[in-house]
């Protein structure tokens, strides 16, 4: 596993530009899951929200918005806990290199 | 409100924003609230007055003040669900701000002036104000 760059209390990185796949792979086993394509495919969503948006998604709109690009299969949270167990949207985020979803109460 | 007023409730809240962007944090407070109303399905409608207006700017580059792209969320809003966003009229006017030039082209505004402000205010269940 490759050293972590730094991260404030709940693990999520301090410097956005600090994030690379290699990275997403070491936050991932930190909170022991192993990225697929399928966690890959959720990754690059939230992180072209990001771009596009500044936002990182809460649980609600993190499954609006895999509904619209990924389709109806996917738009859903039980799909999404069965990737990122807990809080999908908090565990995605973190991986993804992002701050941890605003309103995410 | 009174309770004979027959004035139906179309919004559960109403967001006033009535300072320009970037000098204090009371646009991007704002703007999470209408977010986070958004997120839990409350009908959220968005005003925008006196120097609020300067929030609408569109090329709004905060990156050098160090400051969240509040362009970028108000951009988001209608992802959230949130699709009022209303403008008065007169403070445009009054800042020579003309809506095809300086404001934001992917925001669907209303512009409304005095009377059609109260009727917003008077549709709306809890105002609130930044």
């Amino acid at each position: 596993m490759s050293e972590l760059p730094a991260c404030d209390a709940q693990g999520h990185l301090l410097n956005l530009e600090d994030w690379n796949p290699a990275i997403a792979e070491a936050i991932a086993a930190a909170e022991n899951i192993e990225l697929s394509s399928a966690h890959w495919e959720v990754i690059t969503l939230l992180r072209e929200f990001y771009q596009e948006f500044g936002l990182s998604p809460a649980m609600r709109i993190l499954v609006k918005r895999c509904k619209e690009k990924l389709g109806e299969d996917k738009g859903n949270s039980m799909y999404l806990l069965s990737l990122f167990p807990g809080s999908p949207a908090r565990i995605a985020s973190k991986i993804a290199g992002l701050p941890k979803p605003t309103n995410c109460l | 409100m009174t309770a004979d007023a027959p004035t139906t409730i179309d919004y559960d809240l109403l967001i006033v924003l009535q300072h320009a962007p970037y000098s204090s944090a009371q646009a991007n407070e704002a703007l999470d609230l209408a977010l986070a109303g958004g997120t839990f399905d409350q009908r959220v409608a968005l005003l925008f007055i006196e120097d609020g207006v300067y929030q609408l700017m569109s090329e709004q580059a905060p990156d050098a003040a160090q400051q969240k792209n509040l362009e970028k969320m108000l951009n988001a809003l209608s992802f959230y669900g949130v699709n009022t966003l209303a403008v008065e009229s007169h403070s445009l006017f009054e800042r020579d701000l003309h809506p095809e030039k300086h404001i934001n082209p992917k925001l669907n505004l209303e512009l409304l002036n005095a009377k059609s402000i109260q009727a917003l205010y008077d549709r709306s269940k809890t105002v609130i104000r930044f």
